[in-house]
């Protein structure tokens, strides 16, 4: 990798034909965008299968044992995608959203990937930094490392664009049953929406009569004062907006080892104590069972159903 | 004419808890017994012996589970209404004590708080994977030294001295200890400082960011201890309330839980469910590459219940004939 003319990197990056996206991080952080865009560009895309106990294990035996649980399963996405693959796409990204900064560790992804994995496949990067440059102009680099043509790339862009929205805005907001309790699921989008971390305490919700929502991360505006990082700032303007008529409970999926979320978490809790909302944290692990999530998560249902019954029979 | 009578099961870690209770609140009968390795066993004999004193002259209404045993053993006693042990925990407190704010809860491998305001829970933790500050830990130690848990707790509370014991993590304190009696403190205050140390512990993690309000109730195993209780109102500077039934209050709540519950007619399977041969066995579903272990019951060569998997498809699925994907 290192010392190779910037002419023989085009020349090696011309022949692939089957690129890789690891079902993690980037995936889930720009839904289907990617995928789309390598596809449109007439690459064949491999995505590594969902996380399943099976990632969790190996994850669990390759990772870096520091690291938190989702920069842990990435790896494991990633040693999947060996053999498949010529090549797999693993941006640096540095921020997601204007005015904000990424999660550190995700700025040093493609080096960890090409340390980890030199032998298994080559590593195509790009520098998603939308702090300074538009999506745009990283898809279009990426396009132009890959030699597409402008035209192909401009196309590309645009259809991957628009999967994009189509995919933030799949999960409409549900409708709301007469007295059922309403709750929005916070936390990263790649805690929130890998089914294997976050399915359980949906499905547990649903048991429990209470419509839960993911927040969603389809607006690409916030307030970068007072959080700098991108995805918990948007959660943070989210959280201000809340109305208390609306929504019942917010449940924090946070993963075990989250930085951000270790000070973030304290202003979730600030805003909605104010707002007396209830929000309570349950941290994602490769140890934790479903167990104490279930206890959890019922006593925290039980404990607002008494309150509602308690403030109703007060009037 | 029979009284009713509401039966309540808290199947823990460390004990299985029976409490019946009639249908104004009143206890009828209260057990407290270590869990040894089958909870199903120990919920047999713990209803045997209700039965026993009980005779015939109660007829049970209603019966509400609780603890971390709570649906396998609602499956096999045939439970009315199943319950979190942090709801079933709040109910008893809050039904002996209705001006309480806070309430402790320290069993075998669990601590928990629960914030109750005007006689409803607001706000609640538990204990992470760890457990350190739980029941489990004293009992190890109790076993170290040799001496019995009612010993542990009465020495504790003797102690003039207290040592100062590392307890932010239980393999430390442990080692801490050592060195301790090592250099030739006493046990009573080596004792008590652990009591210390677990208190300390469970203040500074499991109720970080709560407020503590007085009335506080401490209950749980772990709550008889004496070291335990004097840690509690030497540290907080509250004395807490031990309430009547202290050892065995997620049962105690569960019970008060079926006796409200309006259960018209129970599915209780009766106490002759303890004759039986009642065991659990398990197999791997390889419908996907999660692997999950499925738990199936079997009573007297039936199988009655089916749980575990993540898709939660095997849920109440009891045909016999799924016993064949095992054998592939």
């Amino acid at each position: 990798m290192f010392g190779k003319g910037k002419s023989a990197a085009k020349q090696e990056v011309r022949k692939f034909r089957t690129v890789g996206i690891p079902r993690a991080l980037v995936y889930y952080l720009y839904p289907a965008l990617w995928e789309t865009f390598l596809r449109e560009l007439g690459l064949t895309v491999v995505v590594s299968s969902p996380t399943s106990r099976k990632t969790v294990e190996h994850a669990g035996l390759i990772s870096e044992t520091e690291h938190c649980l989702p920069v842990k399963l990435s790896d494991a996405h990633l040693a999947e995608l060996s053999g498949k693959v010529d090549a797999v796409f693993v941006p640096r990204i540095l921020s997601t959203l204007r005015g904000h900064i990424a999660c550190p560790k995700l700025g040093a992804l493609p080096d960890c990937a090409r340390a980890q994995f030199s032998d298994d496949f080559n590593v195509i990067s790009v520098e998603i930094n939308e702090a300074r440059i538009p999506l745009e102009a990283s898809m279009a680099e990426l396009g132009k490392r890959l030699c597409a043509k402008v035209t192909d790339i401009q196309r590309a862009a645009e259809r991957a664009l628009s999967a994009m929205r189509t995919a933030q805005t799949e999960s409409k907001p549900l409708i709301r049953p007469a007295g059922a309790l309403y709750f929005l699921v916070i936390g990263h989008p790649y805690n929130l929406h890998d089914a294997f971390l976050s399915g359980p305490v949906f499905q547990k919700l649903e048991t429990l009569g209470v419509c839960a929502e993911p927040v969603s991360f389809s607006c690409r505006e916030a307030v970068p004062e007072p959080v700098k990082w991108d995805t918990c700032s948007i959660i943070y303007d989210r959280l201000r907006r809340l109305d208390p008529q609306e929504w019942h409970g917010v449940i924090h999926l946070s993963s075990f080892n989250c930085g951000c979320d270790s000070i973030v978490s304290t202003l979730y809790h600030d805003v909605l104590r104010e707002k007396k909302i209830p929000l309570m944290t349950l941290v994602l692990d490769e140890h934790a069972g479903q167990a104490g999530v279930d206890t959890r998560l019922e006593a925290f249902v039980d404990s607002i159903k008494e309150q509602h019954e308690h403030a109703a029979t007060r009037h | 004419m029979k009284t009713a009578g509401y039966l309540g099961l808290d199947v823990g870690s460390i004990s299985t808890n029976l409490v019946i209770v009639d249908a104004a609140g009143t206890v009828l009968h209260e057990t407290y017994r270590r869990v040894g390795g089958s909870p199903i066993a120990s919920v047999q004999s713990a209803l045997l012996d209700a039965q026993a004193v009980l005779g015939e002259s109660v007829q049970i209404a209603g019966v509400c589970t609780t603890g971390s045993g709570r649906n396998l053993i609602g499956a096999v006693v045939g439970a009315d209404v199943v319950k979190n042990e942090i709801s079933a925990h709040a109910h008893a407190a809050i039904h002996l004590h209705p001006e309480v704010q806070t309430i402790f809860e320290i069993g075998g491998q669990d601590s928990k708080v629960t914030l109750v305001r005007d006689g409803v829970v607001v706000d609640f933790a538990m204990n992470l994977v760890c457990a350190a500050g739980t029941g489990s830990f004293l009992d190890s130690q109790a076993i170290r030294l040799g001496i019995t848990i009612p010993d542990l707790s009465e020495r504790a509370a003797q102690s003039t001295a207290p040592t100062s014991i590392a307890g932010r993590c239980t393999v430390f304190a442990e080692s801490d200890m050592i060195h301790k009696q090592q250099t030739g403190h006493r046990q009573e205050d080596i004792l008590m400082g652990l009591c210390h140390a677990m208190v300390r512990n469970f203040l500074s993690n499991v109720c970080a960011g709560k407020e503590i309000l007085a009335p506080v109730v401490l209950q749980g195993g772990v709550s008889a201890n004496l070291g335990i209780r004097r840690a509690f109102s030497e540290i907080l500077k509250i004395d807490p309330i031990i309430p009547k039934h202290n050892m065995v209050m997620g049962a105690y709540g569960a019970a008060l839980i079926a006796s409200k519950a309006g259960i018209r007619q129970t599915i209780f399977r009766g106490y002759d469910l303890c004759l039986r041969a009642i065991f659990t066995q398990s197999f791997g579903c390889t419908d996907c590459p999660n692997l999950c272990e499925i738990v199936e019951i079997v009573d007297a060569g039936r199988l009655i219940s089916r749980s575990g998997g993540r898709c939660r498809k095997w849920e109440g699925d009891t045909t016999p004939s799924k016993e064949k994907i095992e054998s592939k």
